[in-house]
């Protein structure tokens, strides 16, 4: 193993590490604010896949049918935070992922209704295809701007949260829904408002991934899995920390495939265990 | 009569049901009817998963994604033992207990000391490390293609033939059904349930939520492992698609099919559930639709289940409260 | 400005109010005394429409909130503030006051006026604050809102008497500059509400026993101590 398929490796990870973020992101704000685990999320993300094939496929624009997949996922989101989710804020944790479970697998199927059990996958457009030939593999400009909008997105959050009023609001809904309606804060709204960005970020994210990786049946079963190990060993709720770790996460399994191309799944998934053995909260968690 | 007066405490409407369903199970088997011996055994083995799995759900309140990994660990033990150490389906579903005892004190070590939501999503995510490590292990396991070639007839018993499959399985589900009932009935098994309602006090009456939570997910392991182990003898193959996790949450859309609060509500959705995958799904490519559908229909409408939805009904005409497992 | 009208309280099948009738006016300082489990912060709660299910009439400035959301009253203009002060740990003082005062500027000065040791609190988390700190700031945030109505549950709860009469003096001021205030307190506290407010109300066993101005009360005070405290 040389340096270069190395470095390849590390930077080809970076981009995956940019989309598991831009998958976590959602998770992580919908968890934060609504106290929902949300087992649909990786459907979303797929519906964003979907779409964006569908869109792109007639419209040949590129901006118009990533903002129109972003869109409707976004608006899935929030019907079914609407319909289905809402009233089961007040029951117990169980019964709030069942029912985000029971979402999963309604979309997982309408998914293979409406697209059939293939897969499928668009082009890159040509001006970002272009890019830096680096030991045989090219790293192309459409990569990059995964990692760019990444990156924007993580300072945009931040920013939001901690210095915006309707951020402060959304952590205050956080931490006692109760005393926020007491002050005014219309926290159904604001349920609702995260749903729709939540899933329309996951929209996004999948809208992203269409290009690079051929989405069909089941790619959904195993991004809510990895999101979930990455807002685990994060810590639930922590935004800086779901950034870090799903970087890391993209790089470390980009890397383990060039040393342990058969188990480089299996590793991963036993540094997580063992992470969360000796830190129960995860790396970043609160408590 | 004090014997008399245990025995009597012991027997309440459960243990009549469950006695009538094993004496039914028995006389299907003379009918000779293939489909309906199949179907029969599919009850049987999913019945006995329904149930180990609901120790965990209806019981101790813990919600587990991650059950294909019990099922899959008895599944692989039975295949791995039987077709390397010593061929013998009966010797090989016994080894499997062990495995599956082991393999639930280590899972449960990972998972359970960090409240339910953790439990939720680390199950999950352990049964993913079980599944991508079948499928990327390949000269031990097959990889996705599996194993084949599980015996049926071994060095000590023959089961090659349907009926005596058929009692075999038959008499693993009746011993199950009426070992879980005791442990039901037992002050174990109320510990159990104050394990889902009331954890908080738990720890002031002298016991360690984390030692309950242990047992009660071993005694799930071991009887989901179980399944898992009829069920490759059944199959004579066993893939990596059984510890997937969406193999492993059917157990858990039983037990909410037929009411986890209830002792027999697991059975009764493995019932439902198994009669209409092997028939309806036949002929509705997209049932996945419709379960999760009615999934959110009961968890929306009807918490209680099948089992809890006769019991209001029954209450509304005074029928009392038979199906309620009492203690 | 407020009126409860035939008000019933459940939470689930448990009845925690029984029909209980008042009125509030405008400029009011109303204090409401009982003893635990009287019913007084299922009171304040089914005012905010917070949790419990009720019955009967509740309304404010000719609105009838019986029915509105939570949020929807508060910006009516009422503010409620729980026992725990309802501050959100984990968010500094200051956030806290933002909270509060939405999209205008926080004016310090104001703040000062009353409490002039606010400036070393902005910065903390409220979590890191004494008790009495807490309750303070949770009483200061109403000069940030356009409230006409405040109402608190035990502002004065595991406080010291010296604070506690801070706490008074700071709810009489902001009673003095035309905002109506009403309190629940414990039976502990009837001697220092008696100081201070106008009109004062008995809860016993969920039941409003008694509401009359001070003036009145002060005559009765045997009867009132009775009630509370028997």
């Amino acid at each position: 193993m040389d340096l270069t398929s190395f470095l390849v490796q590390a930077l080809i990870g970076l981009y995956k590490g940019s989309l598991y973020w831009i998958l976590a992101l959602g998770l992580v704000l919908i968890f934060g604010v609504v106290r929902v685990i949300n087992f649909a999320h990786a459907a979303f993300y797929v519906t964003g896949s979907y779409l964006m094939y569908t869109f792109y496929t007639y419209t040949s624009n590129f901006i118009v049918s990533l903002i129109i997949a972003m869109i409707i996922t976004g608006a899935l989101g929030a019907i079914v935070e609407i319909t289905i989710i809402r009233r089961v804020y007040k029951l117990e944790t169980i019964y709030q992922l069942l029912a985000t479970f029971g979402v999963a697998l309604i979309a997982n199927e309408a998914q293979k209704l409406i697209w059939g059990k293939g897969v499928v996958y668009i082009s890159i457009p040509e001006t970002l295809s272009r890019g830096v030939n680096l030991g045989g593999i090219t790293i192309n400009y459409y990569m990059a701007l995964i990692v760019v909008t990444g990156l924007l997105l993580f300072i945009a959050t931040i920013v939001f949260m901690n210095y915006t009023i309707t951020g402060l609001r959304t952590r205050a809904v956080w931490r006692d829904p109760v005393m926020s309606e007491a002050l005014g804060i219309n926290t159904r709204l604001i349920y609702t408002l995260v749903f729709f960005t939540g899933t329309a970020l996951a929209g996004l994210g999948g809208a992203l991934t269409v290009p690079l990786i051929s989405v069909g049946p089941g790619l959904a079963d195993y991004l809510i899995v990895t999101a979930f190990i990455i807002v685990v060993i994060a810590g639930l709720g922590s935004i800086t920390g779901a950034y870090i770790v799903a970087i890391l996460v993209g790089v470390f399994s980009s890397i383990l495939v060039l040393i342990v191309p058969e188990l480089d799944i299996v590793i991963l998934y036993i540094i997580a265990a063992l992470i969360l053995l000796f830190r129960p909260h995860g790396l970043f968690g609160e408590r | 009569m004090y014997m008399l007066r245990r025995l009597r405490a012991l027997i309440d409407g459960n243990i009549i049901a469950l006695l009538l369903l094993i004496g039914l199970l028995g006389l299907i088997s003379f009918t000779g009817h293939r489909f309906y011996m199949y179907i029969a055994t599919l009850i049987m083995i999913f019945g006995i998963f329904a149930m180990g799995y609901n120790i965990l759900f209806g019981y101790a309140g813990l919600l587990s994604f991650g059950h294909g990994l019990f099922f899959g660990v008895g599944a692989y033990s039975v295949a791995l033992f039987t077709l390397n150490v010593y061929r013998d389906p009966l010797v090989g579903v016994l080894f499997s207990i062990p495995i599956a005892l082991l393999t639930s004190i280590i899972v449960g070590i990972l998972t359970l000391k960090h409240g339910r939501v953790y439990f939720a999503i680390l199950t999950l995510a352990l049964s993913m490390i079980f599944w991508s490590a079948l499928i990327k292990l390949r000269w031990l396991t097959g990889g996705s293609d599996g194993l084949v070639g599980i015996p049926k007839r071994g060095v000590l018993v023959d089961l090659s033939a349907p009926t005596v499959f058929y009692y075999f399985t038959l008499v693993f589900f009746a011993a199950i059904m009426l070992g879980l009932y005791m442990l039901n009935k037992s002050r174990y098994g109320l510990l159990l349930r104050a394990l889902g309602t009331n954890e908080d006090r738990l720890p002031f009456l002298g016991y360690s939520t984390f030692t309950l939570r242990m047992i009660a997910l071993t005694i799930s392991g071991v009887v989901s492992a179980l399944a898992g182990a009829l069920y490759a003898v059944f199959y004579s193959v066993v893939t990596p698609d059984v510890a997937y996790w969406t193999f492993g949450a059917e157990p858990l859309v039983m037990s909410l099919i037929g009411g986890s609060s209830y002792f027999l509500g697991p059975l009764v959705g493995a019932i439902i559930f198994v009669s209409l995958t092997t028939t309806v799904a036949r002929f509705a490519e997209y049932w996945m639709l419709l379960l999760g559908a009615a999934l959110i229909a009961m968890i929306l409408f009807f918490r209680g289940g099948l089992l809890g939805f006769l019991e209001s009904l029954a209450g509304r005409f005074k029928l009392g409260v038979y199906l309620r497992w009492r203690f | 400005m407020l009126s409860v009208e035939n008000l019933n309280g459940y939470y689930g099948a448990i009845q925690v109010l029984f029909s209980i009738n008042f009125k509030v006016e405008r400029g009011d300082m109303v204090a409401i005394v009982g003893s635990n489990g009287a019913g007084k912060t299922s009171l304040l709660k089914s005012i905010m429409n917070i949790e419990l299910w009720k019955e009967g009439k509740i309304v404010f400035e000719g609105i009838d909130i019986t029915r509105l959301p939570t949020h929807r009253i508060a910006r009516l203009g009422i503010l409620y503030i729980p026992d725990t002060g309802g501050l959100y740990h984990g968010l500094t003082t200051l956030e806290n006051m933002q909270l509060a005062a939405g999209r205008k500027i926080i004016e310090i000065d104001r703040i000062k006026e009353i409490y002039p040791r606010i400036e070393e609190l902005l910065n903390r988390p409220t979590d890191k604050l004494s008790g009495g700190e807490r309750k303070i700031v949770s009483i200061l945030r109403s000069l940030l809102i356009e409230t006409k109505l405040i109402i608190l549950d035990e502002p004065t709860e595991g406080v010291s008497p010296v604070i506690t009469e801070e706490i008074y003096r700071m709810l009489r001021r902001l009673n003095e500059e035309g905002k109506t205030i009403v309190v629940v307190e414990p039976g502990s506290r009837l001697k220092i509400a008696l100081k201070h407010v106008n009109k004062i109300g008995v809860m016993r066993t969920g039941k409003l026993e008694y509401f009359d101005t001070t003036e009145k009360a002060l005559k009765e005070l045997e009867l009132l101590k009775k009630l509370i405290f028997i």
